[in-house]
């Protein structure tokens, strides 16, 4: 459910609190059978949906807005308060046409058996009034199967983070080895950004788009005593 | 779903009305002009004559042996066999505003009709009345060439109508009410553990092809009201198709309105279906497509989850061109005094649950539905809900 898009709906007799309602992960999940022991799965803390076009009645709310789900553990949408209002009914923020999701999975072979996780998606400067900075904390996937009486210990590293689609940049960082194969893809409105990932390793990378050809190398930058970022 | 006979004593044709021999004991809706404007569905209730001239009745009298509970119930059995002398005898039925009164045997799967192996000769079954029983309505098995149509296939268990392994089979038009899982009333949302797809309304999906199921009420059923076959996106079906899946309505049912069969396109679409108050979904889709499940004009009223399009392996969900509705007040889950155990709430639709395969298509324990249930440690596959009309969801 991380990514969804409603386009050109009709509310006739609907109250504003009956739009929608964001269930949040339950906390009888931080177990060994399901989410880990240290925190629950955050899938259901980064829904994005997006409204367009929608047709109501309801006052006070735009007929093109996002909603985001409310994250309770991380700072995420907390971080817009200048674009998002948490709506209690819905446990989702009502925040303006400029989110989406990114998502990135591992694509090693221990995909399954290897726990990266937390895994931090960071931003230093984007904060609210607060002074509180984007710094969404992700879990991997809840464990796939049950093997008799035990869980089968498969947790998919697959990690959908709400994001803000105008930033410039941001930072992940892997509190695991960070996989040596990775896919990242991004849904809503973005026209890009950077990534940057924290490895703890020195190693060549390749950029690889959609066609599967690799980035062209960039060029040294002498002010930055490393290589030019990608554009 | 409350069902009552009513055995008519007086008629008042001038101004319609009819006085039933015994209270009725269940809330029945009833309004002088359909729903359907409001509400997207006819919620009145449905009302069947179950009387014909001609009769195939079953004996309530006959000798009952120590093991046996209950008095033999008649069943029809349509089939082709050899003689000892090999000499082919081939089976087909034909009838036409017949009653098939109290056939079907009690804790057997000896439907009231049933065609086994009847694959020679066609066979027609129109404007008839098979209820009663105490075990399936019909079952067609290993069968082809039969057609169904405007029948009322009523109070039976397990299941309505059971089509297996068989092809070529028309079912248009006909009322399927009141199919209880086992021969006492269970609670609402159980039914025993038995073989995977023995209880529903209308199931006709395994090893089928060529079905025709077209403008039929399924209703009062447990697990589902259909079990059938979606077809690829864009498809318009029709006579020849391989399952011609229109016009149907569910309501009222302890399960799902329609369960989609789990097939292997590359994008799969459920349409034009109609159903309310089903305790699950109205629509069930979840199969493991290439790139898309998509759901198209369907209409889903004060269902529990609304309308379930699903992404299995990773595929996307687009659902368009539907409507749904919250609770109609007038007609109620549970009136005053009722012994009710069904109050739940309305979802328009239900949020996409992604699995890493196709999503279940059926459940043999109860207690494991909805059929996305643990469908939480994937979450590939977008959705897309475009021109949907939600209407009449007064509060959170």
């Amino acid at each position: 459910m991380s990514y969804q898009e409603v386009i050109g709906a009709k509310f006739t007799n609907v109250a504003k609190e009956a739009l929608t309602y964001f269930y949040k992960p339950k906390a009888e999940w931080i177990n060994w059978e399901d989410c880990g022991i240290e925190f629950t799965c955050t899938g259901l803390y980064n829904g994005v949906y997006k409204f367009r076009q929608t047709q109501h009645g309801i006052s006070g709310l735009p007929n093109t807005f996002d909603i985001v789900a409310n994250n309770l553990e991380s700072t995420s949408v907390q971080a817009f308060d200048n674009r998002c209002s948490l709506y209690e009914p819905w446990n989702a923020w009502l925040c303006d046409n400029s989110f989406g999701v990114m998502m990135f999975d591992s694509l090693d072979e221990d995909r399954m058996d290897r726990n990266v996780a937390p895994v931090h998606i960071r931003n230093p400067d984007l904060c609210n009034s607060a002074g509180e900075c984007f710094d969404n904390r992700l879990n991997s996937f809840m464990d796939n199967c049950w093997d008799g009486f035990y869980g089968c210990q498969e947790r998919e590293q697959r990690f959908p983070s709400m994001i803000w689609n105008d930033a410039d940049y941001y930072e992940v960082y892997f509190t695991g080895t960070p996989p040596e194969n990775l896919h990242f893809r991004v849904f809503g409105d973005s026209t890009g950004f950077i990534v940057r990932i924290v490895y703890s390793n020195s190693n060549s990378y390749a950029v690889k788009v959609n066609d599967g050809n690799a980035s062209p190398q960039t060029q040294w930058n002498d002010v930055l005593g490393t290589y030019q970022p990608l554009s | 779903m409350d069902f009552d006979y009513c055995k008519i004593l007086t008629i008042d044709a001038g101004l319609g009305k009819v006085k039933c021999e015994a209270k009725l004991e269940g809330f029945h809706y009833g309004a002088s002009e359909s729903s359907e404007t409001d509400w997207g569905v006819d919620m009145r209730s449905e009302i069947f004559v179950l009387d014909r001239n001609v009769k195939v009745q079953a004996s309530t009298d006959d000798a009952r042996s120590p093991g046996l509970s209950e008095a033999w119930g008649a069943r029809i059995l349509v089939a082709d066999f050899f003689e000892p002398s090999l000499v082919q005898r081939q089976g087909m039925l034909e009838m036409d505003n017949v009653q098939v009164y109290n056939c079907s045997q009690y804790m057997t799967y000896k439907a009231a009709i049933t065609w086994f192996q009847a694959t020679s000769l066609p066979s027609k079954v129109t404007n008839s009345v098979i209820s009663s029983g105490r075990a399936p309505g019909i079952i067609i098995e290993n069968s082809a060439g039969i057609t169904l149509t405007d029948n009322v296939i009523a109070d039976f268990v397990q299941q309505g109508v059971w089509i297996k392994t068989s092809s070529d089979i028309t079912f248009d038009r006909n009322w399927v009410h009141h199919v209880q899982p086992e021969t006492t009333a269970p609670a609402m949302f159980a039914y025993p553990i038995i073989q995977p797809f023995a209880v529903g309304g209308v199931t006709a999906t395994e090893g089928t092809s060529r079905i025709r199921m077209r403008d039929n009420i399924v209703s009062g059923s447990w697990h589902h009201g259909f079990h059938f076959k979606p077809h690829e996106c864009d498809e318009n079906t029709n006579d020849s198709s391989d399952f011609d899946f229109r016009g149907n309505v569910a309501h009222s049912i302890s399960g799902y309105g329609a369960i989609a069969l789990n097939v292997n396109n590359q994008c799969t679409e459920v349409s034009d279906f109609k159903g309310y108050k089903c305790t699950e979904a109205t629509i069930h889709l979840g199969s493991d497509s290439g790139l898309e499940n998509r759901g198209r004009n369907i209409i889903s009223a004060d269902s529990h989850y609304g309308i379930a399009i699903m992404s299995g392996g990773g595929s996307n969900v687009h659902v368009k061109d539907s409507k749904v509705y919250g609770e109609h007040l007038d007609n109620k889950d549970c009136p005053e005094n009722s012994p009710c155990d069904h109050c739940i709430d309305t979802l328009g639709i239900v949020s996409n649950m992604p699995c890493p395969n196709a999503l279940p298509d059926h459940k043999t324990k109860w207690f494991k539905l909805p059929l996305f249930k643990l469908c939480t440690s994937h979450m590939d596959g977008q959705a897309k809900f475009e021109d949907i009309e939600f209407k009449n969801f007064a509060s959170g």
